[in-house]
């Protein structure tokens, strides 16, 4: 996905993220007033690059759309993994507490 | 005065489809309140049609989209959601201050689907986080609205709005089973002839129905043929041929809004043993044509039904085949009482006419009031999201006065 990005930004001329997101919008804003199948010339790695609004924006909103469900998706292991762990540290602190069902009771073990 | 502007966006807006049904009925509520003097207007957009209406735009790619000025002049716009389509990409790109609404339809799980479209699905999950985009989400079901839960959105930003029967398909026959003849039990499947649909479970238990020495029973299968398994059904046509070793079974392929209705209405019990289902129509429909209902235990199912038919676990054709001959079995017992029949539901055995009292209670929530009512609800919290001042004719009671709207509590 970065890389597919970083492709994209490169044909516009722009190495990030958040700037492509801005150069997207610019873009709309720039075809309001303005004819959208105008060919824009872009400074890219390797020469000057052509691309037109039609070229530029579906491919930008599915990475867009692509990153973001990738970051929430990492957010959602990590939350789930945290879970995961609470779970276990108060079932190990179940087992320690004396009296608790199926835990060490020092009481009975005493004797 | 400028009009308020609706724009709605779907894949494809075609009849026949639980997402084209969803834009249809909102279309149908937009055309009222116009009716009504309100000053709204709407626009469809979408990839595909096969409606005959001046307001859809059918868009070759979501450039188009954001180019029309009907997209930037709207005040708010509603998008379906159930498979990838570029289109939904632009929710991302909305122009500033206008309210977002997206209606959820659920996406069935890649293990259910063919390996041919798993990349489509997988896509669908992927796209499914535009939702974190969207001012408020409304789901077709209480499942779907776990799902969203599930998958972290807010639950004060989704709300569930079920969607109403098409009125083309609705049929109105609810005391049936009371005053049932004595004919052979009619069983009927509505649906995709697919394998996550539990076709060939269907199958596999009415061959052992008809073994069984059960009562005389039939099969009828309604389906779209361009949206079936080519291999399952040339299977399954084989042997529904006449002269076939299924004498009881009938198949009735792309059949026509009057022809299914006619089915409904033929029928006694609907068979859904689907492993997935975000919303099921034909339960719905089914319920309302007076039909006993055996469903599988799994996504929707369980919530549409709420206990008025009869579950079994997905993929059991040997408890499917106990549930079938337990509706056959009732049917054909001798009456108990004025009552009708004594239904076996989930709730415990119902004699018909109870049963009938409590299904068109629960109908009521699938009701085309209920909807709309539903629909200005989520329209009113997507405004509120975008920070835009709620209309006068979508403030609570004004609304329902405008819509047409009879409830007890606003009384024609």
């Amino acid at each position: 996905m970065n890389r597919r990005l970083r492709a994209l930004a490169a044909r516009l001329g722009r190495p990030l993220l958040a700037p492509v997101r801005a150069q997207m919008f610019a873009w709309i804003d720039y075809r309001i007033g303005l004819a959208p199948g105008r060919v824009l010339a872009t400074h890219a790695e390797g020469g000057t690059a052509e691309v037109t609004f039609h070229d530029v924006v579906p491919a930008l909103l599915a990475a867009i759309s692509s990153a973001n469900a990738t970051v929430r998706e990492a957010r959602r292991r990590e939350v789930a993994l945290t879970e995961r762990v609470d779970a276990l540290e108060a079932e190990l602190h179940a087992l320690r507490v004396p009296g608790k069902r199926g835990g060490w009771d020092e009481t009975l073990h005493a004797a | 005065m400028t009009p308020f502007r609706v724009a709605l966006h779907a894949g494809v807006y075609v009849e026949r489809d639980g997402i084209g049904g969803a834009v249809a009925c909102k279309l149908a509520l937009l055309d009222r309140l116009r009716a009504a003097g309100v000053a709204v207007e709407a626009r469809v957009f979408c990839r595909g049609t096969d409606m005959p209406d001046s307001r859809v735009r059918v868009m070759s790619g979501v450039a188009d989209l954001l180019l029309d000025p009907f997209f930037h002049a709207a005040d708010l716009h509603a998008f379906e959601f159930g498979v990838r389509y570029d289109l939904f990409d632009a929710i991302l790109a909305l122009p500033a201050g206008a309210a977002s609404l997206v209606t959820y339809h659920n996406i069935t799980p890649p293990a259910l689907v063919p390996p041919d479209r798993r990349a489509d699905v997988a896509a669908s999950f992927v796209q499914r986080d535009n939702l974190f985009a969207a001012g408020h989400v409304a789901a077709v079901s209480a499942f779907n609205r776990q799902d969203l839960v599930a998958i972290g959105l807010p639950p004060e930003r989704t709300s569930v709005v079920p969607c109403p029967v098409p009125e083309a398909r609705r049929v109105s026959c609810p005391d049936k089973l009371a005053t049932r003849g004595a004919g052979p039990v009619e069983f009927l499947f509505v649906g995709r002839c697919v394998r996550a649909k539990g076709v060939v479970e269907l199958i596999a238990a009415a061959d052992r129905l008809a073994g069984a020495g059960a009562p005389p029973f039939r099969l009828t299968m309604v389906f779209h043929r361009a949206f079936s398994d080519p291999a399952l059904l040339a299977e399954i046509e084989g042997e529904g041929r006449a002269g076939s070793s299924r004498p009881w079974l009938r198949l009735l392929p792309d059949a026509t809004n009057a022809a299914l209705a006619a089915a409904y209405a033929a029928a006694d019990c609907l068979v859904i043993p689907s492993y997935h289902e975000g919303f099921c129509v034909p339960v719905v429909e089914a319920l309302e044509a007076g039909c006993q209902v055996i469903a599988a235990d799994a996504a929707n199912l369980p919530f549409i039904l709420d206990g008025l038919g009869l579950l079994v676990p997905p993929g059991d054709a040997a408890a499917l085949l106990g549930a079938m001959r337990r509706i056959a079995e009732a049917l054909r017992a001798p009456r108990p009482s004025a009552g009708g029949p004594l239904l076996p539901t989930e709730r415990g055995p119902m004699p018909a006419a109870m049963w009938t009292r409590a299904t068109r209670r629960h109908l009521r929530s699938f009701s085309r009031e209920a909807f709309e009512s539903g629909f200005a609800r989520a329209l009113r919290a997507s405004l509120a999201a975008a920070g835009r001042t709620v209309p006068d004719w979508l403030l609570p009671g004004y609304f329902e006065g405008l819509a047409g709207i009879v409830s007890p509590a606003n009384p024609a």
